[in-house]
């Protein structure tokens, strides 16, 4: 049985202005040891997703409905004072900006102990030496000095290195990264994602690693979900995604990330329009206003999320697939240029 | 408690006239607190020791006031000896001894005030600006019922309240003690405190590493002391520091009205010992009897007021580097 198993989960915000429609519908399902990547531009519900999953959002004026299952258990359903009994064993975050996810004004070394003496009956020096063993396995050099400093002492990887020890405290099952590498430096973020990684399969965890870049789930996940405006337009393992794109969502997505391949001064590829309004989302396909390829039935009619018949487990929410087959894999991407010249996909 | 706020603008204004530090300097090179600072933590520390110590020591027998001239009698400064370095007071009593006893009473007041204003106003502040929701809604209208009430009022109201429930005589209704004064100010302080660490504890609230200790599954009570208090208490020492010196001038204020601290000629707070000193009369004859105390509080409180400030200032440009 799969470790997270998420059925249809919905979570919709009570606002003055309206009910904003973050998360619709949504399931997957995630095995232990397994990545699956989730990938959506701001606003397209992907952190209200890892958020709701974890039953961190406030009860007060949110709609939820959907099941969660962890490890067996119903989480959704959960009241906040069971569900504190998850977090850290069972499931833990990390957050996108290391520079507000740490307490300035706490020392590391409290920080990092602080889910080890609430969820274990260990002795503050046994919880002072596992906090340096995680400081010592995240590759922070000095660990003992470190535990006694405050984040502002730390450079911003260094920080990024702590959010995740302290995530790891506790040793998870599961682990939510949620644009764990957004606010670093790119020459950080490689060090940082490599880190994750390898302590993902060190420990067996699932994680879910919540991005808005595709490069950064490229080769790192199992899965990839694309989700746009609260839904998932396009779900498949990762190496059939970027070989078979079907959604022209991904495909635009794949399409924005500059390439080193590019002449100096190429206009960079973007998506027109913004993200639809999620109080009054737009009827028919909700990515049909930006969308190249959309058609009348696109506006009218909001497509099902259908199994691909040629590759199965292969899932998009299209009237008008991108059909050809040449995107391999987000490092090369100056294939995609020609194949998406030539993508006009057929009709309905 | 407008003085509070009047002290804050005053103090702000102090701050920004001040060089700004360059963003490039190196976060760990501190600045130096500076000379004037330590005068003020010496002034602040020389006062408190002295008031322990002579709040000890029987100063009536170890000073000799028989034999000298009483101020009413004659010029102050006749009164001037060895023994009594400045001189006598109206009540026959050396000033220096009442300025050094009655130190006590004043910091007291000040101490006791902000304390409970903290305690009580800070608690339910970091609740509402946490919870949000019903329970701010609820404190906050209790806070500012008790803002819009006149503070004066309020406190002979209390003071009232408080003395003819304690059982003295109605020629003595409006007789004070350090813990009716205390307890009346100290109400008053609530709702400002209230409010200034209910909005720094909205602010922390919305920071995501209180997020993140709810993810690591911390329960309320830690998050809020563990979590958030450091963060907020930091800043609101600077505000309790110069809020002590603001309830030295108000306990100041409520003995000219006549419910300051001690009565008739037993001088027992700073406040008591001005008004005392203060008839029109007396003013024109022996004005130091007046100044002297009025001296010390105002050197009191600006020690308080500056230190406050240096704090603040310290603290804020901590934040800012983070």
């Amino acid at each position: 049985m799969a470790l997270l198993e998420v059925t249809d989960l919905v979570t919709h915000f009570k606002t003055d202005r309206g009910i904003v429609q973050a998360v619709n519908g949504v399931s997957f399902s995630l095995d232990r040891g397994q990545t699956l990547g989730i990938v959506g531009e701001s606003g397209s519900g992907k952190s209200v997703l890892s958020r709701s999953i974890m039953n961190l959002l406030p009860r007060r004026g949110v709609i939820r409905s959907g099941e969660v299952v962890f490890d067996g258990k119903v989480t959704s359903t959960m009241s906040s004072k069971e569900s504190r009994k998850l977090y850290g064993p069972g499931m833990a975050m990390i957050f996108q900006d290391p520079m507000t996810s740490l307490n300035p004004v706490v020392k590391i070394g409290r920080q990092l102990t602080e889910g080890l003496t609430q969820h274990f009956d260990v002795k503050k020096s046994v919880a002072r030496e596992t906090a340096e063993e995680l400081l010592r396995s995240v590759g922070i050099p000095e660990p003992k000095r470190r535990l006694s400093e405050y984040p502002f002492q730390l450079s911003g990887g260094m920080r990024q290195r702590v959010v995740i020890a302290s995530a790891l405290a506790c040793g998870p099952q599961m682990l939510f990264a949620d644009e764990p590498t957004t606010a670093l430096d790119v020459t950080v973020q490689k060090t940082i994602l490599n880190l994750l990684a390898r302590q993902q399969r060190e420990r067996d965890m699932a994680m879910i690693l919540v991005t808005h870049d595709l490069g950064v789930v490229a080769g790192r996940t199992d899965e990839i979900m694309v989700m746009y405006a609260g839904m998932v337009v396009e779900k498949a393992n990762t190496t059939d995604l970027f070989a078979n794109m079907r959604h022209p969502y991904t495909e635009a997505l794949l399409k924005s990330i500059p390439k080193l391949s590019d002449p100096s001064h190429t206009r960079l590829e973007s998506i027109p329009g913004r993200p639809p309004n999620l109080i009054a989302p737009p009827t028919g396909c909700r990515f049909a206003p930006r969308c190249t390829y959309a058609d009348d039935w696109c506006h009218k009619e909001l497509p099902p999320l259908a199994e691909d018949p040629e590759s199965p487990g292969h899932f998009f929410r299209c009237w008008n697939p991108v059909s050809v087959t040449a995107v391999k894999i987000a490092s090369k991407p100056e294939t995609a240029d020609a194949s998406a010249a030539s993508a006009p996909a057929g009709a309905n | 408690m407008t003085a509070v706020a009047e002290q804050r603008e005053q103090s702000a204004a102090a701050v920004t006239s001040e060089p700004v530090p360059s963003v490039a300097a190196p976060l760990l090179v501190r600045k130096p607190w500076g000379l004037a600072f330590w005068v003020a933590v010496g002034w602040l520390v020389s006062v408190v020791v002295s008031t322990i110590v002579a709040n000890l020591v029987d100063w009536k027998k170890e000073v000799d006031f028989l034999g000298t001239v009483d101020v009413t009698e004659g010029r102050w400064s006749k009164t001037i000896s060895a023994t009594h370095p400045f001189g006598l007071n109206f009540g026959g009593n050396d000033i220096l001894v009442d300025l050094v006893r009655g130190a006590k009473n004043s910091l007291v007041i000040a101490a006791a005030t902000v304390i409970l204003g903290f305690l009580v106003g800070g608690t339910l502040g970091m609740v509402a600006g946490y919870f949000r929701g019903r329970v701010d809604t609820i404190l906050s209208f209790f806070a500012n019922v008790l803002l819009s009430v006149p503070p004066l009022l309020f406190i002979l109201l209390m003071i009232a309240v408080l003395s003819s429930r304690g059982g003295t005589g109605e020629a003595q209704a409006l007789s004070s003690s350090v813990g009716k004064v205390s307890l009346a100010l100290g109400i008053l302080s609530i709702p400002q405190i209230f409010r200034v660490v209910r909005a720094s504890t909205i602010q922390f609230s919305q920071r995501e590493f209180v997020m993140a200790a709810r993810a690591m599954g911390a329960k309320v009570p830690r998050i809020l002391w563990g979590d958030i208090l450091p963060n907020v208490a930091k800043p609101m020492l600077a505000y309790g520091l110069v809020s002590a010196g603001a309830v030295m001038v108000i306990e100041g204020g409520l003995s000219f009205l006549g419910v300051g601290v001690g009565s008739g000629t037993d001088t027992t707070a700073w406040g008591k010992q001005i008004s005392a000193a203060s008839q029109r009369a007396d003013l024109e004859r022996a004005p130091m009897v007046a100044f002297i105390p009025g001296l010390a509080l105002f050197l009191t409180v600006l020690a308080f007021n500056y230190i406050g400030d240096k704090a603040r200032e310290r603290l804020e440009n901590k934040q800012a580097a983070l």
